[in-house]
């Protein structure tokens, strides 16, 4: 039997008290992705897009949830302060899946909306309606081919039958967001906790913003995390995600990310994972309008056992758009990463131009790393390339280091840090950009406690 | 300052080197001549530890330390500096950050604190100025996008900064590049002081022209068979390395 059935059964038990604590919007999918999910199991390593994390496996511990919205949360603008040298963001908290007020409503240009899902639904439950559960529901992989048989995603439809509230972030046509928005998201419990946290983000017309996504956990705790991230970029909007992962070894989480690209728009989603226990991040865009960009870049760090997981499917719909994805991972002792990126280009989705890079480094013989690029092209004038790598760190790059005075553990780390840095290049924000340089070269030192800035008490 | 005595040396189980003996002077120039497949590019990675190559049997005296037990790093500390035939290049290590983690270290090593930021921007102004190397090369990653002559005034940029007292030139097969040759000899000599040493490795006449060894040495079947002036230089590069062979061999039976 599936481990999803203590979920499903949860949800027959209280289901008044979810929806009670929840909004309209909200509550209207319940009923289908329960139905979806008692036919089928969650994912495990038979399952294409889920072979090398064991999601079913995952979700066997029995976590508490928050269902009551009473858990006496730690008030995160007390013990925690997360801030970048040299950047002004404006912060939002999320503890566990309970959005904290919003304190920098006033620094927000107009045309501009921050608040929760449940406010929103209230405010404006048009926008919320019509773009609630839509890039999430639509599963693009392989609905060209099997019409009759469109898969979901059993963790979405999970996050769906069990979320109560996310964060809603909308920008009105033309606006320009100055200020970073930073949203920092803490897993903090005296019990294992599961938390579904969801995001909706709707960029109209040539709208513009730049977000940074922190996560961290308490220690000692197991904590078990989804979260469904929807994006929805307008013509020309442009739209850049920068996040950044340093849990805890006991923590598990996972990230599914949709996108829908209207014309001409530009969408960056870049991910550091510095410190996790078992990470899965899956990224489905669809290129939908002529001329939209969407780049994905990652970089992972571990050691340990950690696991980390990268499914990325750029999938284009549309003429001449184009997508970038480049993702480097350094790995140490027995942890093991994968990653799958695939680019689709649908018929008639003609000078398609896109460009796959996966490049691996092994430092220790423990380490595995799963690398596979995939492209399925029905269009014949595109130009689509990909290229991937595993291998150890340069023995002749380490001697020259050496041969000039430097030792071998600061050489090893040069170069390592050095492989990571095209990642690190890719984040157009010069001070975020200098200080992930920062926190990846401590990482790789060993002395990452927390970001320095970002304290938890 | 460098004394090898009965040097054997292998790589991946097969011997190179079966017995080498040399000896280097304070401010002396040393050439290594030898056909292909002689030892010298092994004799150079011997000298500043490439982990790659086991040495079997004798030692390497370097100033009274003995050189085997250090490492590479601390080798260069200790004033040992390998000009590579081909450097390589290291993109996302930036030239100022190399320098900057090479020089601390070595100040490390001498119980000296790092050198603070405005005094070590000069001093690689300074260094820079000397060499020829232009400014924009030092924000660039280790020899990235640098062309066969810029690799090797980085080399040269680099002896500058370190301030080696023995210096290996490994020009083995880089003699049709004519400026590569003149790049380093004239920045060696350029930097030379009456104290600095080095081991020049190479085929060419050209090298000969340019640094005036006071002795070449001719390698064969890892050992050294012939020793000389610049004369023997010349010689060699006339009547080539057959003569020098068959003497060795007439003397080895």
């Amino acid at each position: 039997m599936s481990n999803v059935q203590q979920y499903l059964d949860l949800y027959r038990e209280h289901r008044e008290l979810l929806e009670q604590k929840s909004s309209a919007p909200l509550n209207a999918p319940r009923a289908a992705a329960a139905e979806y999910l008692a036919d089928h199991p969650l994912p495990g390593k038979r399952n294409e897009r889920y072979k090398y994390t064991d999601a079913d496996a995952a979700f066997a511990p029995n976590f508490g949830l928050n269902l009551h919205r009473a858990l006496a949360l730690r008030n995160p603008y007390a013990s925690c302060h997360c801030s970048v040298p040299d950047m002004s963001t404006l912060v939002l908290y999320v503890v566990n899946d309970v959005v904290f007020p919003f304190r920098d409503a006033d620094r927000l240009p107009e045309g501009v909306t921050v608040t929760t899902l449940n406010r929103a639904a209230e405010e404006c439950p048009e926008l919320v309606e019509r773009y609630y559960h839509r890039a999430a529901a639509a599963e693009p992989a392989n609905a060209h081919k099997h019409i009759d048989r469109v898969e979901r995603d059993a963790v979405t439809q999970l996050n769906t039958l069990l979320v109560q509230d996310g964060v809603f972030v909308h920008i009105e046509a033309g606006v320009q967001l100055e200020h970073t928005l930073q949203i920092v998201f803490l897993s903090s419990s005296r019990h294992v906790l599961m938390s579904n946290r969801r995001l909706l983000i709707v960029a109209e017309e040539d709208a513009k913003a730049d977000f940074l996504l922190c996560e961290h956990a308490d220690a000692g705790h197991g904590f078990l995390t989804t979260q469904v991230t929807e994006v929805y970029a307008a013509d020309r909007a442009c739209l850049n995600f920068y996040s950044l992962e340093e849990t805890q070894p006991d923590n598990a989480r996972f990230s599914n990310i949709y996108v829908e690209q209207q014309a001409e728009s530009r969408v960056s989603l870049n991910g550091i994972a510095l410190v996790t226990g078992l990470s899965r991040t899956m990224i489905n865009a669809r290129l939908l309008g002529v001329g939209a960009d969407c780049q994905t870049t990652g970089a992972v760090i571990a050691d340990g056992r950690q696991q980390v997981d990268n499914s990325i499917l750029v999938d284009h719909v549309a003429e001449a758009c184009t997508s970038d994805m480049l993702f480097k991972y350094v790995l140490d002792g027995e942890s093991e990463a994968a990653f799958s990126g695939k680019v689709l280009v649908r018929p008639g989705a003609q000078r398609t131009l896109s460009h796959q890079n996966s490049a691996n480094l092994c430092v220790s013989p423990d380490a595995r790393v799963h690398s596979q690029p995939m492209l399925e092209i029905y269009a014949d004038d595109v130009r689509c390339n990909h290229g991937s790598t595993i291998g150890k760190l340069d023995e002749t790059a380490l001697l020259y280091l050496r041969q000039r005075g430097i030792p071998e553990k600061e050489a090893r780390l040069l170069l390592q840090h050095a492989f990571i840095n095209d990642v690190l290049q890719r984040v157009q924000i010069d001070a975020l950009r200098e200080r992930l340089s920062y926190l990846v070269e401590m990482r790789f030192r060993g002395e990452l406690r927390h970001c320095k800035n970002c304290r938890h008490h | 300052m460098l004394e090898i005595r009965n040097l054997h040396a292998s790589v991946e189980g097969k011997e190179i080197l079966r017995g080498v003996n040399l000896t280097i002077g304070d401010g002396e120039v040393h050439v290594l001549m030898g056909p292909n497949g002689s030892g010298k590019s092994t004799l150079s990675h011997v000298l500043v530890g490439n982990p790659k190559f086991e040495v079997t049997k004798g030692e390497i005296v370097f100033n009274g330390k003995d050189l085997l037990e250090l490492s590479p790093e601390d080798r260069s500390h200790e004033g040992v500096f390998m000009s590579f035939q081909a450097p390589i290049e290291i993109p996302g290590v930036s030239m100022t950050n190399f320098m900057r983690a090479a020089l601390n270290a070595k100040r490390k090593y001498f119980g000296q604190d790092p050198m603070p930021a405005a005094e070590f921007l000069k001093m690689l102004r300074e260094k820079r100025k000397l060499v020829g190397l232009d400014a924009h090369f030092m924000s660039r990653g280790v020899n990235e996008g640098f062309s066969g002559g810029e690799r090797k005034r980085n080399e040269i940029f680099q002896m500058a900064v370190l301030e080696p007292t023995f210096s290996i030139l490994d020009e083995t097969d880089s003699g049709l590049d004519v400026d590569a040759l003149r790049i380093v000899a004239e920045g060696f000599n350029q930097l030379r002081t009456p104290k600095t040493s080095a081991l020049v490795i190479t085929h060419y006449q050209r090298m000969l022209d340019y640094l005036t060894p006071d002795f070449v040495h001719v390698l064969v079947n890892g050992r050294i068979v012939k020793e000389g002036n610049a004369s023997l230089g010349y010689e060699i590069e006339q009547r080539g390395f057959d003569w020098i062979k068959e003497e060795a061999d007439r003397q080895s039976l």
